[in-house]
């Protein structure tokens, strides 16, 4: 007999949530629990972190399956080979490391650079999660964000942002 | 005629120049915002929130609840065009909109949709008029249990109601509870999870986890699709957007099916409108002579969905204004949103505020008096603007959502934790698991913590002042019905799945 992990997305949220559970549990334990009748800051925190770590639990052990003949179901129902899959792999990482290089450096450079150097970086930085997107229109859209945000942001609403370094 | 005289109040106090302006800039901005692929009413709403925090607080609400509406619209408009549904409720929308799409007949979907919608929303508006009103009233008479055990229902309701599994909803919910401990504790001023950091003593601002959950996580899937996501290529000419006789004919009955369904189901907390959509699916499935035309193009599949939609949307104001409890988690930014203009829903607000309810409830009608005039001429923009590649779009999305992030406090803490809690988004949409339960739980938690503090001091600790009073064992035992609605079935199918080799029975 063997265990083995029928449901992938379910047992990695299980954990995700058990870990979740215990981290809480253990920030949890400097606060002051107090008593039922005067709850302190540490009742419902640790309350909810065991409750949490027991639901985590119970979707990870739902997640295995007890095989006794040879594998069966299918892992995923979309059945993909080996190249669509480092492509998605490859693409999701691009996606996700562009996002938020280009965020972290707005939210960084805005204080000192203004806004139109900001929004520039920015639309440079998000540019790389999308390889059809060419060098000029990545220029015109940088350019266009930086008007119009000048111009809503700064102008239309009066938001107090620097516009230039 | 109470009724009456108080709803011609609202009018006087909606139909001022500004807030007609900023109920016509909202409507306007949701429709443009909610059409966009990928983009969901409730990022919509995210996205735009931070533009209504500069108003004076009855605009910024009307704008809101323009933006709702437009969202709303916009999200089936994408779902009937490129079948690509932002949110459960216009899932229904695609299942028969997105055929006739496909058959040519995408103009007649659209403006059926916005007709349906525009009814449906009137009939539910008198409703609220009607019934909010009596329901505060009766609601001054809870106390901390009554409350306390209607969130836990409503919760409850939230999270076993999510598509996909319920123990996910439920842990997720949780999740929710615990990110809104964060922050200083409302009695003792003791700091919880707050590493040290200032920003986070007031607690984790609830815009930045929308945006993040939904609207960057949204942002990073589409991008991580990559060429895979359609776009639209079709075309609508204009001679083919008028609905024929035949269509009207066959959306009377199934749109006011829908309609009283969807006004019923949107009352209950944790309900909804995405409920109210499958509900209103089913039943018109049911009832119809010929059930296979399903999923084929059936205008009775398209407008009593649709139709439910939109009362469940206004509808579920009731709880959110009368109870202060939301319904959903759109309702939920509605209801942070009030809070932040410094507006507290409750029972009192009927009587204290009585320009602010009525005056919100009639511009909900002349919100959707605007969506029709808008959108009946605008379907051919709309549909040109789908065909937008989303190379162009995600610059721009990302832009406004680092200035709007930062311009919340005009700290770029705000901006590092948006793109945080946009990564933790995204793993949770790979795990498929249901951010909505989440939001609801963070929103609710401080009440709760509250109430349930309240109780057991009035209780001297005993939790059983929670089963003592009925109208809060009510609230318990509903709560728990749904619970075991739900979880009895499919620990059963659990059950019998584990004993015997069958394959199917594990589930998907």
């Amino acid at each position: 007999m063997q265990i083995r992990i029928a449901k992938p997305a379910d047992f990695w949220s299980g954990i995700l949530f058990a870990g979740v559970g215990i981290a809480a549990y253990v920030l949890a334990m400097d606060y002051e629990p107090g008593t039922a009748r005067r709850m302190g800051p540490g009742f419902l925190p640790i309350a909810l972190s065991v409750i949490l770590l027991v639901l985590g639990a119970i979707i990870v052990l739902k997640s295995l399956a007890l095989m006794t003949g040879p594998e069966e179901a299918p892992r995923t129902a979309a059945v993909s080979d080996a190249a669509d899959r480092r492509f998605e792999i490859w693409s999701t990482v691009r996606a996700a490391t562009a996002v938020t290089v280009s965020l972290v450096f707005f939210g960084a450079a805005l204080p000192s650079l203004g806004l139109v150097l900001s929004i520039t970086g920015l639309v440079i930085i998000s540019s790389f999660a999308d390889p059809r997107l060419t060098w000029v229109t990545t220029l015109i859209i940088a350019a266009f964000m930086s008007a119009l945000s000048v111009a809503v942001f700064r102008y239309g609403i009066g938001l107090s942002l620097q516009v230039w370094p | 005629m109470e009724l009456l005289a108080n709803l011609a109040h609202g009018f006087g106090v909606a139909l001022s120049p500004s807030t007609l302006l900023y109920c016509l800039i909202g409507v306007t901005f949701g429709t443009f915002i909610g059409v966009l692929p990928g983009i969901g009413p409730l990022a919509t709403i995210g996205l735009l929130l931070p533009i209504t925090f500069h108003l004076p607080p009855i605009e910024g609400i009307v704008m809101l609840a323009g933006i709702y509406y437009g969202a709303m619209y916009g999200g089936s408009t994408t779902a009937i065009l490129l079948n690509l549904p932002g949110t459960a409720a216009s899932l229904m929308a695609a299942l028969d909109g997105h055929p006739m799409a496909k058959q040519g007949r995408a103009g007649p979907a659209l403006v059926m949709t916005t007709l349906v919608s525009f009814f449906s929303a009137c009939v539910a508006i008198l409703l609220i008029a009607a019934f909010a009103p009596p329901l505060a009233r009766f609601a001054l008479n809870f106390g901390s249990p009554e409350y306390f055990s209607l969130m836990v229902m409503g919760l409850i309701a939230a999270s076993v109601l999510v598509s996909g599994s319920i123990i996910k909803g439920l842990a997720m919910m949780v999740f929710g509870l615990l990110m809104g401990m964060v922050g200083l504790d409302l009695t003792t001023g003791a700091p919880r999870y707050t590493f040290g950091v200032a920003s986070l003593y007031e607690g984790l601002s609830f815009v930045i986890v929308i945006i993040g959950l939904f609207g960057l996580a949204e942002v990073i899937n589409n991008l991580a699709l990559g060429e895979r996501r359609q776009s639209f290529t079709g075309r609508v000419p204009w001679r083919d957007l008028i609905p024929t006789r035949k269509d009207l004919k066959d959306a009377r009955f199934s749109t006011l099916r829908g309609t009283l369904l969807g006004a019923a189901l949107g009352i209950l907390p944790g309900a909804g409108p995405a409920i109210s959509t499958f509900a209103a699916y089913a039943l018109e499935k049911r009832v119809a002579k010929d059930p296979s035309r399903f999923g084929k193009g059936a205008m009775e599949g398209l407008t009593a969905p649709e139709a439910a939609n939109n009362a469940a949307a206004q509808t579920s104001f009731i709880p959110t204004l009368s109870l202060g409890i939301p319904g959903d988690a759109t309702m939920a930014i509605m209801l942070g949103a009030m809070l932040i203009h410094g507006l507290v829903p409750g029972p009192q607000i009927v009587t204290e505020n009585p320009d602010f309810f009525w005056g919100l409830i009639a511009s909900f009608w002349i919100g959707n008096l605007f969506l029709l005039i808008l959108n009946l001429p605008l379907v051919g923009i709309w549909v040109k603007m789908l065909s937008m590649p989303y190379s162009w779009m995600f610059p721009a999305i990302l832009s406004f959502i680092g200035i709007g992030m930062y311009s919340l406090h005009l700290d770029s803490f705000d901006v590092y934790l948006t793109v945080g809690f946009g990564l933790l988004g995204f793993l949770l949409l790979k795990l498929r698991c249901e951010a909505a339960p989440l939001l609801l739980g963070l929103v609710l938690a401080p009440l709760l913590e509250d109430n349930l503090r309240r109780s057991l001091l009035l209780s001297r600790g005993d939790p059983m002042i929670f089963i003592e009073r009925p109208i809060s064992l009510f609230f318990v035992m509903l709560g728990a019905g749904f619970l075991l609605l739900v979880a009895v079935p499919s620990v059963l199918r659990w059950f019998r799945s584990r004993r015997g080799p069958a394959p199917d029975g594990a589930g998907k």
